[in-house]
């Protein structure tokens, strides 16, 4: 007799590309049986036209609370990890997450933010990750200054205790370090690498010109991979790669080919996309079509055309502010904008992960409290809510760009191997395999989908039928289940 | 056709947002209230930083409290998009919906971040970046060589659409030349002394609700405000087409014309996207394109009214380089 079966779905197991029909049979927390289940549960739950996958799997996820993991929970998610900022001391963190409920598994990684706040400006750093950050910046030492050699000592001293205390992996958020030197990153990529976990980094600029450019910041990042021998995660690759994703996609192949231990995450929502000066809308038939076309292009490009106007031109020609910035922000409609987005989502080997937003009240406190559904008023972003079930609705359904077990590697297998090295209990996530952790997501794949938008941020996904955290259901007939603690910590074990 | 005043509070499209930056003691506090003297019938909220401690800037602002919001956790937060979503979230739900938002950026701030996050294409279609102003102060500007060289100074120029210089009214015409030319240095072309007319003369310019793309087709003819008097020294063309735009040859249209003109905004029908409304902006040297709603749907006609400068914006040259941008 078994505690739960699950009975004739379409198993998925991403590692072992196992892809059939079948029952999948659970005790206590752990996956006992996959295949065809001979005894009976006490809870027999038929899955019938439903996939049965491993619970995915998100590494950067800020809402860590009840309210979050909620939503994260209808989104198919049942690991939940706040790893691009994180938080110190790690101990402290994890004791704190204890006294409250977490339906979905949780995890921190060690911060270099809170240690630079610590260390350079002496403020307390006990706050959630975002809320430290905000409340950090009257003295702002900490985001524009170098670091002394001695201070920098501190801090990594700082951040080493964070991984004994099991942390998981560090976080480098550079972007909202500008003034940290290079001295200092490499220091601590250099303390990842002797603890062999993952760093998590936001990447320092984000622009297409020169200097400052994402494509310098991801060289630097490339070049910390290989000169630490760091584990270096970028954090979410579409947001931070602009209209250079093409070049620093191939910059990051490259990298990768020579061994260089570096992995990609992203999000499938369309964000701002800047572009000095070139056509973007470039279309190669658009001179046979039209008749005209690059004539006039080419008129315009090379003055002829503007003898009428000489002062504009050479106005144009001389300055360089005169060359336009254009925003795009339109995935929808532009097939070259959602093209930009795809090479980071569909990155071979990349995983998807939502940069969660908190909850967040009128008054700027994040939610923690218990309504259901979540108050009107609590606001984050969309992705907060719908980023796996959006990736699968848009990218295997609607497109069909991906299939349902590659999909299924990317949201949870995938996660699972670049943050194991640092948690080895994350080698019996992401996986329907027996002995592994039921984290179990059981959902249909042709309806699956995400409602949030920016009028009703609090609409859960659908989509998701059941969802098991460690063997107990947090989610049941698509309803929620759970009101007690099922998520359990995921730490850091190390050998230095 | 009849212009477009709606009502203050109607629904119309995304609410115009503009950020205003700038050093403490610049005179960032002084501008908004001129701005919001100088739109009696709008009902504007603004946004201020607040640092946790006393809320200094909210009580300085001539709105009713409840119009004036303060942001938490400072503007880092706002480049995590955490507090600025839920703000706007919060004015937004309000019975009677704003018809412009000023969110103030304290002056440790970096308005990149704002913008950044602004450009969310989640907030855009209902919260959507209008322009972004820097405030200066030009007697720092005059006294201080090494001004620019602060980097957190210049990257505020750099993300201003529009330069506001402030305290120059003590100064000799050639001391204030002589600012003015220092600012024109960085690349900043529209630049306006913040005094009595300042505001007046950039009504035109900020927040898009004050502009009005009904036109007769292919003819230019004067701006009308919805609030303010017309409107020297800027000259306007209303262009509209009924067929589709090239886009990239309206990019290099935009681009040749960029140096002369001030702000443009309008309904696109592209080439590529017959069917799909795209919501065009132009400020400064800054073009924002995006979904957008049409509010006359359904008609496919691209609309785009054009400001400049009188004297600088050629009007007939743009009108036929914009006909050259309708597919054939």
């Amino acid at each position: 007799m078994y505690d739960i079966v699950l009975r004739n779905g379409r198993l998925i197991d991403p590692e072992t590309r196992l892809d059939v029909i079948g029952d999948v049979a659970i005790n206590g927390s752990a996956i006992v049986a996959v295949g065809r289940v001979e005894g009976t549960g006490h809870k027999e739950i038929d899955a019938t036209g439903l996939v049965i996958a491993p619970g995915f799997i998100d590494i950067h996820a800020h809402g860590q609370s009840l309210a979050a993991d909620r939503m994260q929970a209808f989104d198919g998610v049942t690991t939940t990890l706040e790893f691009e900022i994180g938080s110190l001391p790690v101990g402290h963190w994890y004791e704190q997450q204890t006294k409250t409920t977490r339906l979905l598994n949780y995890g921190i990684s060690v911060s270099w933010v809170a240690a630079r706040i610590a260390v350079m400006t002496g403020q307390d750093i006990n706050h959630a990750p975002l809320t430290l950050m905000g409340r950090s910046i009257r003295d702002r030492r900490w985001v524009d200054d170098v670091a002394t050699d001695t201070q920098v000592s501190a801090i990594t001293a700082m951040m080493e205790q964070g991984l004994r205390e099991g942390g998981i992996g560090i976080g480098i958020p550079n972007a909202y370090l500008p003034g940290a030197g290079v001295k200092e990153v490499s220091q601590i990529c250099s303390l990842a690498a002797r603890y062999d976990v993952p760093t998590y980094t936001h990447i320092s600029f984000s622009s297409n010109i020169d200097p400052r450019s994402s494509v310098e910041a991801y060289t630097r990042l490339i070049g910390y991979a290989g000169s630490t021998g760091a584990r270096m995660h970028i954090c979410h690759f579409n947001s931070t790669s602009l209209m250079d994703i093409e070049r620093c996609a191939e910059l990051v192949r490259n990298a990768q080919a020579q061994g260089l231990r570096i992995t990609v995450e992203a999000y499938p929502y369309g964000t701002a996309s800047t572009v000095i000066g070139a056509p973007f809308f470039a279309d190669p038939a658009f001179p046979q079509r039209t008749g005209q076309g690059y004539d006039a292009l080419q008129r315009l490009d090379n003055g002829q055309h503007m003898t009428s106007r000489e002062d504009v031109l050479r106005a144009s020609a001389e300055k360089a502010d005169n060359l336009v910035l254009w925003h795009f922000l339109d995935v929808e409609s532009n097939q070259r904008h959602r093209d930009l987005l795809d090479i980071s989502v569909l990155y071979p080997g990349g995983i998807i992960a939502s940069d969660a937003m908190p909850w967040t009240m009128p008054d700027g406190s994040t939610y923690m409290g218990d309504a259901w559904p979540l108050p009107d008023e609590a606001v984050a972003h969309p992705r907060s809510s719908g980023t796996f079930t959006r990736f699968l609705r848009v990218y295997m359904n609607e497109r069909k760009a991906v299939s349902l077990i590659d999909a299924m590697a990317k949201c949870s297998w995938l996660p699972a191997t670049i943050i194991e090295c640092a948690a080895p209990t994350m080698r019996r996530k992401g996986r329907l395999q027996v002995g592994c952790d039921a984290d179990i997501c059981v959902f249909d794949a042709d309806t699956i989908s995400d409602r949030a938008e920016f009028t009703a941020m609090n609409r859960p996904a659908v989509g998701v039928k059941y969802l098991l955290v460690n063997g107990q259901p947090v989610i049941e007939a698509g309803e929620l289940a759970a009101n007690a603690s099922t998520g359990q910590p995921v730490r850091g074990c190390y050998r230095a | 056709m009849t212009a477009l005043t709606p009502p203050a509070g109607a629904r119309m499209g995304a609410v115009p947002v503009i950020v205003i930056g700038g050093f403490l003691g610049a005179g960032k506090t002084t501008f908004i209230n001129r701005i919001i003297n100088s739109f009696p019938t709008r009902k504007l909220s603004a946004v201020v930083n607040d640092f946790g401690a006393i809320d200094i800037d909210a009580d300085l602002i001539n709105l009713g409290r409840e119009q004036v919001i303060p942001l938490r956790n400072g503007c880092i937060c706002c480049s995590l998009q955490g507090d600025m979503l839920s703000t706007i979230r919060y004015l937004l739900d309000q019975p009677v919906r704003p018809d412009g938002i000023i969110i103030e950026c304290s002056g440790v701030s970096q308005i990149g971040d704002v913008k950044t996050a602004l450009l969310d294409a989640v907030f855009w279609k209902e919260a959507a970046l209008d322009s972004v102003i820097c405030v200066a102060d030009g007697q720092d500007i005059l006294e201080d060589p090494a001004y620019f060289a602060q980097s957190l100074r210049a990257e505020q120029f750099r993300d201003g659409d529009f330069i506001i210089l402030s305290k120059m009214d003590q100064m000799s015409p050639e001391q204030r030349q002589s600012v003015r030319e220092r600012v024109l240095a960085q690349g900043k072309r529209a630049e306006f002394v913040l005094d009595n007319t300042a505001v007046q003369q950039m009504e035109n310019l900020l927040f898009s609700f004050s502009f009005d793309y009904a036109a007769t087709p292919g003819r230019s003819r004067g701006l009308r405000a919805s609030d303010a008097v017309p409107v020297q020294p800027f000259a306007s063309l209303a262009w509209e087409s009924d067929r589709p735009i090239a886009f990239d040859i309206f990019q290099q249209v935009i681009g040749a014309h960029a140096p002369t003109l001030l702000r443009a905004k309008g309904i696109l029908y592209a080439s590529h996207a017959p069917e799909t409304p795209a919501v065009f902006q132009m400020v400064g040297n800054r073009v924002t394109v995006g979904a957008g709603h049409d509010p006359e749907a359904g008609t496919h006609r691209s609309r785009i009214v054009f400001i400049g400068y009188e004297g600088q914006i050629d009007l007939r040259t743009l009108r036929t380089d914009m006909d050259r941008c309708v597919a054939e």
